[in-house]
C-alpha cells in the first residue's frame, strides 16, 4: 500500500489515493470537482489530454447524450415477494422484518435501470435487526411514557425533536452507503452542524413568519440532502434558487389566506344555528380536493425542480413527472388498494416506481463510467430503523 | 465446465466490462474478457441470493464483482458451494402463484390466530403482572383526566351517596383483592346515564343512572357488571390488546398504505369491537353470579339494561355523530337475551 497523488488535468485538482483502491494505470477516470476525464498515470503527473476512445453504444465519450432511467419489475413478480414476507415477517413476530426489507429494496434497487446497468442494495439484515431493535426499544419506551403520564410524554417527544437531525443525517448514511450503481457505492458526508440548522433551527422560525419561510426552509434542506451525497469520489452539485422554491409554493402560499377568508366568511354568512347540512357539504368537498391537488402540485414541482437542479460531474440529471398523471396514479391505486383490501399494493408500489422512474433522465458529456470509488466504512442502522418506524420520508 | 455471459464491475471505477465468467471442475471461478482476467476460488465468493429475474452478483473478496443475468449457472454455482437454501426455497415460494396465494391464505389465518388468541393471552398475562402501584396511577390518571374533560361532581344527597358507597363496600367485601377499590360518582351530559370501570378498580357511576334504576337492586346488578371488570381487569387488558393490535396491523400495511391511513384504522376498529364485546360478556356472566347467589331476579338486570339501551338510542338520535357509527349500543338487547336465558339455568 502506498499513497499515490492524483492531478487532473483540466483544473489542476489534486489528491492523495491509496494504490490499492485505484484502478489500473490508464483507466479513464472523472475529476472530483470539475467532473473532466483523465486517463489515470500513476507515478508522473499526466499531461492534458484529448479523447481517443472508440465511441459507445449508449453513451458516447464526446457528444451529449440523454439517458433514461427505467423500471422493470413487474406486479406478479413482486406480489409474490411481497406477500411472502410480509408473511414470514408476521409469524417471526417481526423478526424476519430485515430480511424481508432488503429483499424488496433489492427488487426495487435491482430493477432500477441506467444505461443498462443496475442499481443495487447491500444492507447487512444483521445490521438493521440491530438497529430495529434499538429504535423499538426507544419507541416503545415512548409509547410507555406517553401512556403513563403526560409529563414524560412531553419530555420524550423534546428528545424526539432534538434527535430528528440525527436520525435524518444517519438515516441517509445507513441508505447512501449501500447504495451502489456499477459496483461503486455512493455516500453521504456526516455534516451534523449544518443538519441541526436546516432541521432544527430554521423550522423552529417558520411559524413566526406565518409559513412564508417554509420554501426557504424547503430550498435549505433539499440542498443539504443533496450537497452532501456522493457517487464514489464525486460529490453532486446543487444549483437551484431559493426564488425556484417560492414559486414552486405559490399555489399554497395564494390558496392558505384565500381557505382562510372563506372560512372567515362563512362563518359570518350562515343563519344561527347550523343551516342546511348539503349546503355546507358541497364546499367541503370542493375545498378537499381543491387542497389535496395543490399540495400534490406542490411536491410534484419541488421533486422535478430538485431533481432538475441536482448533477453529477459533467452529467445532469431531469424530472418531468406531470401533475395529472400523478394525481391519476394516486388516486386509481387508493382506490385498488382499498377496494382489495390491500392486495393490489404491490401492483401500486410497482406502477408508481415505472413512472417515476420513466420521467427521469440523465444527460451530459463524456461516459459514465470513469467515476472513481471512495473509501468506506461500516455503518450502525439504528437512524435508519428509527426514521423507519417514525415514518419520515427522505426521499428527494 | 459451465459458465455464463455477464459483465466485470472491478469496485474501482465505474466502468463495466463484458466478460466470460467460468466455473471447471477444480471449484475456481475464473472472468476473461476485455482486459481482464482474474481468478478466484469459488468458495471465496459470495453469490446474491435469486430475486425474482433481476440481474445477480459473484461478489469478489476484494470488492470486485461480476454481474449476471444467467440463474441456471448461478444456482449451479450456488448448489455447488452447498449455500443460500434458505433464499432459495423462498424464492421459489415467491415465483410460483399458487403458493404466493397459499401464503396469503396462511397470512390471514396467522392474523386471525394471534387476534382472536395470543394477543388477548399475552394482554391478560401482562395485566396481571403490573405492579399495582403502576396500574394504580394509570386509573388515578384516567379518572383526572375524564373529569377534565367530561365528568362533573355528583349532585346527589349526601345520604344517598353514603348508601352507594356502602352497597359497593358491601358486594365487594367477599374479595380478598378488593384494596384500592373504590365507588366514584359523577355527572355529566355527554356520557348521560353509564356506569364503567378504570383500571386500579375505580368504578364510576353517574347520576344519570342512579335516577334511572327503579331500586338498588337494579343498582346492585350494574354495580356487579362493573366489578366483574374489575375483577378481570378487563381496562387494563383492553388497553394492551388495542395497543398489540395497532401495531399488528401496523406491522402489516406500515409499507403499503401510509396514505390511506382509514384502510389501517378500520381493522383496528373492528378488532376493538369483538374484544369489548367478549368482555361485556364476561362481566354480565359474573352480574348473573352475583344476582343468584343474592337470590335477587335476575329480570331486573336485564330491565335497567334495557332501559339504559333505549336511553342512549335517544342520546344518539339526538345528537347523531359519526363516532357512534361502531359504538356497541345496538347489541344491548342481545346482550338483555343472553342475561335472560342465563338466569333461567
Amino acid at each position: 500500500m502506498a499513497l499515490v497523488t492524483l492531478t487532473c488535468p483540466h483544473c489542476g485538482f489534486s489528491k492523495d489515493r491509496d494504490d490499492s483502491l485505484l484502478p489500473p494505470a490508464g483507466t479513464r477516470v472523472n475529476c472530483p470537482r470539475c467532473g473532466g476525464q483523465f486517463p489515470l498515470a500513476i507515478g508522473a503527473p499526466p499531461a492534458p489530454v484529448e479523447d481517443s476512445l472508440p465511441p459507445l453504444a449508449a453513451a458516447p465519450a464526446k457528444r451529449s447524450w440523454t439517458l433514461p432511467f427505467a423500471f422493470t419489475g413487474n406486479a406478479r413478480e413482486y406480489f409474490g415477494i411481497w406477500i411472502v414476507n410480509t408473511l414470514l415477517r408476521v409469524v417471526t413476530f417481526g423478526i424476519y422484518s430485515p430480511w424481508a426489507k432488503v429483499r424488496k429494496r433489492r427488487y426495487f434497487y435491482g430493477n432500477t435501470l441506467l444505461d443498462e446497468a443496475s442499481f443495487d442494495y447491500l444492507a447487512d439484515p444483521l445490521a438493521i435487526l440491530k438497529g430495529w431493535f434499538i429504535a423499538g426499544l426507544f419507541l416503545g419506551l415512548y409509547s410507555f411514557a406517553s401512556r403513563t403520564s403526560p409529563i414524560a410524554s412531553i419530555v420524550m417527544m423534546l428528545v424526539f425533536a432534538g434527535l430528528y437531525p440525527w436520525v435524518v443525517v444517519r438515516s441517509r448514511i445507513f441508505n447512501l452507503r449501500n447504495s451502489c450503481y456499477r459496483n461503486i457505492r455512493f455516500s453521504f458526508k456526516a455534516n451534523y452542524d449544518e443538519a441541526y440548522q436546516v432541521f432544527l433551527w430554521w423550522p423552529l422560525l417558520v411559524p413566526l413568519t406565518l409559513g412564508l419561510l417554509s420554501p426557504y426552509v424547503v430550498y435549505l434542506q433539499k440542498r443539504y440532502l443533496v450537497e452532501n451525497c456522493s457517487y464514489g469520489t464525486t460529490t453532486f452539485r446543487f444549483d437551484a434558487a431559493p426564488r425556484q422554491y417560492y414559486l414552486a409554493f405559490l399555489p399554497l402560499l395564494i390558496l392558505v389566506p384565500l381557505a382562510l377568508a372563506a372560512l372567515v366568511g362563512m362563518a359570518f354568512l350562515l343563519p344561527k344555528g347550523g343551516g342546511n347540512p348539503v349546503l355546507l357539504a358541497v364546499p367541503m368537498a370542493v375545498s378537499a380536493v381543491v387542497y389535496l391537488l395543490t399540495g400534490l402540485y406542490v411536491t410534484t414541482a419541488l421533486s422535478n425542480l430538485t431533481w432538475s437542479s441536482t448533477s453529477l460531474g459533467r452529467h445532469r440529471f431531469q424530472s418531468m413527472l406531470r401533475l395529472r398523471d400523478l394525481a391519476w396514479i394516486y388516486l386509481s391505486n387508493a382506490l385498488a388498494v382499498l377496494c382489495t383490501l390491500g392486495l393490489l399494493a404491490p401492483w401500486g408500489a410497482v406502477r408508481l416506481a415505472r413512472y417515476r422512474l420513466g420521467k427521469l433522465t440523465l444527460s451530459g458529456v463524456g461516459r459514465l463510467d470513469c467515476y472513481l470509488a471512495a473509501e468506506n466504512e461500516a455503518m450502525g442502522a439504528t437512524g435508519e430503523e428509527l426514521g423507519d418506524m417514525l415514518g419520515f420520508d427522505l426521499g428527494l | 465446465m459451465i459458465s455464463a455471459h455477464g459483465f466485470w464491475l472491478d469496485g474501482k471505477v465505474s466502468q463495466r466490462r463484458e466478460v466470460t465468467i467460468a466455473c471447471g471442475a477444480d471449484q475456481v471461478v475464473r472472468v476473461q474478457g476485455d482486459g481482464v482476467d482474474v481468478s478466484a476460488a469459488l468458495r471465496d465468493l459470495r453469490i446474491d441470493p435469486s430475486l425474482g429475474t433481476t440481474r445477480r452478483m459473484i461478489r469478489f473478496p476484494d470488492g470486485a464483482a461480476a454481474e449476471t443475468g444467467d440463474h441456471e449457472f448461478l444456482d449451479a454455482l450456488q448448489r455447488r458451494l452447498g449455500r443460500g437454501r434458505f433464499f432459495r426455497a423462498v424464492h421459489l415460494w415467491e415465483t410460483s402463484l399458487p403458493w404466493a396465494c397459499c401464503a396469503l391464505l396462511l397470512m390471514l389465518l396467522a392474523g386471525f390466530g394471534f387476534v382472536r388468541y395470543a394477543v388477548p393471552f399475552l394482554a391478560a398475562k401482562a395485566a396481571y403482572a403490573l405492579p399495582a402501584a403502576t396500574e394504580e396511577l394509570l386509573g388515578r390518571e384516567t379518572l383526572q383526566i375524564l373529569d377534565r374533560l367530561v365528568l362533573k361532581p355528583s349532585k346527589l344527597r349526601q345520604e344517598r351517596r353514603r348508601e352507594l358507597t356502602s352497597l359497593f363496600a358491601s358486594m365487594t367485601a367477599a374479595y380478598p383483592e378488593r384494596r384500592g377499590w373504590r365507588l366514584e360518582l359523577r355527572s355529566g351530559d355527554a356520557v348521560g346515564a353509564n356506569a364503567f370501570a378504570l383500571p386500579a378498580g375505580i368504578v364510576v357511576l353517574t347520576d344519570r343512572l342512579v335516577a334511572l334504576a327503579k331500586s338498588d337492586q337494579e343498582i346492585a346488578g350494574v354495580l356487579a357488571h362493573e366489578i366483574g371488570h374489575v375483577r378481570r381487569r378487563h381496562a387494563l387488558r383492553h388497553l394492551m390488546q388495542n395497543s398489540a393490535t395497532a401495531l399488528l396491523v401496523a406491522t402489516v400495511t406500515g409499507d403499503i398504505v401510509s396514505a390511506t391511513s382509514l384502510s389501517a384504522t378500520l381493522p383496528t376498529v373492528l378488532i376493538d369491537a369483538k374484544y369489548s364485546r367478549d368482555f361485556e360478556q364476561e362481566a354480565d356472566d359474573a352480574a348473573v353470579a352475583y344476582l343468584k347467589g343474592r337470590g335477587i331476579p335476575v329480570e331486573s338486570y336485564a330491565e335497567i339494561l334495557t332501559r339504559l339501551g333505549a336511553e342512549h338510542r335517544k342520546k344518539q338520535e339526538k345528537d347523531s355523530r359519526f363516532g357512534e357509527l361502531f359504538a356497541d349500543h345496538p347489541l344491548i338487547q342481545e346482550r338483555v337475551k343472553r342475561v335472560l336465558a342465563k338466569g333461567k339455568r
